[in-house]
């Protein structure tokens, strides 16, 4: 049986159709996983913002209208689940005054490799201390592939807002970068 | 805003591939004759590589989060939006289990509990669906006489053998599945129609190479248009 699209599962979602709704469950687990960690840089709230997302995405299958990509319209549930579950800690860029990202964090993610890569560290650091925003059009751009308009439907703001933000990002994280190979971080 | 300034934003998109034509081609020309755009597309694609490496691999679902969703649907409460009671305890323990649990094991356990999940919790949940609707195929009187549906997750350590001789003694027989995640459609036979299947899941429940068996709804009730009324889905 071939790969039936996105907007077919959803459609027989829409309808009831359960075996759908797991294609879309093994679909995009891993990714919401991902993008909520990475967001949220709260691994104790990933759990629920997945969990809410997908039962979202079950109740409101009926209301996807086609307009935009299936995983553009499922990214923003996610991004408003984050928000708000966000929302009901503190946020952790309003804790960025006390300090760097403990690299604790880091320590405890399960892949050891890049904890001996010291400009992963570094990046991932800077990355952590972006304000949340900023971070979601860096993580939608680069780990999860949308394009800017795709990134202002998620958001739900216009697209000059979301290349603002990536250009602040940018520079942020521009002195956490090597500018020739092993190279120190410029200060700041 | 100068064009090099609108051009030079742009570059991120350039890097991940998703620039529409026409601005993709006028910004390849503004490239061939702009020296810090081709420098700021060097560091946009540093950062792009350099982030791939920073971040960590995307995390499996344990199973006990699963569960706990699965707690949370039975309960009733999976329209709360409350946190009390997820943030604190509820969520620490299942981190330690799946950074704990080797890797490679954590998308097969992910996707068995996933399987459970869903047989056992979302079907249970679906939005608008009365508890008559869903009661119909076992106690309605006028149910029509499609036959009744039992979903069904084998352990993995069945043979075909001890499946086969489950679904002979359960009077049942597969009708639709493997899902994705592994769940099978069983068709009770016509005796076991009505009351009986309460005690067809029974006996499949009780068998240990059952992980689990749930009754499917009535596909021939109607559904309720699933409720939309979360702000969070109503946009594209």
């Amino acid at each position: 049986m071939a790969n039936p699209r996105d907007e077919e599962l959803i459609a027989r979602v829409a309808g009831g159709e359960l075996a759908a709704f797991e294609e879309l469950y093994a679909r995009y687990t891993r990714k919401l996983f991902g993008f909520a960690l990475r967001l949220t840089r709260a691994p104790e709230l990933v759990d629920e913002i997945v969990n809410d997302t997908l039962l979202a995405v079950w109740r409101s299958a009926a209301s996807f209208d086609g307009r935009s990509k299936l995983s553009t319209w499922i990214f923003g549930i996610a991004y408003r689940k984050a928000m708000r579950a966000l929302g009901r800690r503190r946020l952790p860029e309003a804790d960025a005054s006390e300090g760097p990202v403990p690299v604790a964090d880091a320590r405890e993610l399960p892949d050891a490799v890049f904890e001996r890569d010291e400009m992963a560290l570094r990046l991932r650091r800077a990355v952590g201390e972006l304000p949340a925003e900023q971070r979601l059009v860096v993580e939608l751009t680069f780990f999860q592939g949308l394009s800017y308009p795709e990134i202002a439907a998620v958001v739900d703001c216009p697209v000059n807002t979301v290349k603002t933000r990536m250009f602040h990002a940018r520079r942020k994280l521009r002195a956490a970068l090597p500018r020739f190979g092993l190279d120190r971080p410029a200060a700041g | 805003m100068s064009e090099h300034d609108r051009f030079e934003r742009l570059l991120p998109w350039l890097v991940n591939g998703t620039l529409g034509d026409p601005e993709r081609r006028q910004l390849e020309e503004h490239l061939a004759s702009c020296l810090d755009c081709r420098e700021a597309l060097e560091e946009c694609r540093r950062l792009a590589a350099g982030l791939a490496r920073a971040e960590p691999p995307e995390p499996a679902p344990h199973p006990a989060q699963l569960a706990r969703l699965v707690e949370r649907i039975r309960s009733g409460e999976a329209d709360r939006e409350t946190a009390e009671d997820r943030s604190g305890l509820g969520g620490r323990p299942s981190r330690h289990l799946w950074r704990s649990t080797p890797r490679a094991a954590r998308w097969l356990v992910g996707a068995q509990a996933a399987a459970l999940l869903l047989a056992l919790g979302l079907l249970a949940e679906r939005p608008g669906e009365t508890d008559a609707a869903r009661f119909r195929t076992l106690s309605t009187a006028e149910a029509p006489a499609a036959r009744a549906q039992v979903r069904v997750v084998f352990a993995p350590e069945a043979s075909e053998a001890e499946i086969r001789h489950l679904l002979l003694q359960a009077r049942a027989e597969i009708v639709g599945g493997p899902s994705p995640l592994g769940a099978y459609a069983l068709a009770l036979g016509p005796a076991s129609a009505g009351e009986s299947a309460a005690s067809v899941i029974d006996l499949l429940r009780a068998d240990p190479h059952v992980r689990l068996a749930e009754p499917v709804e009535d596909p021939l009730a109607p559904s309720a248009p699933p409720a939309s009324s979360a702000a969070d889905v109503a946009r594209p």
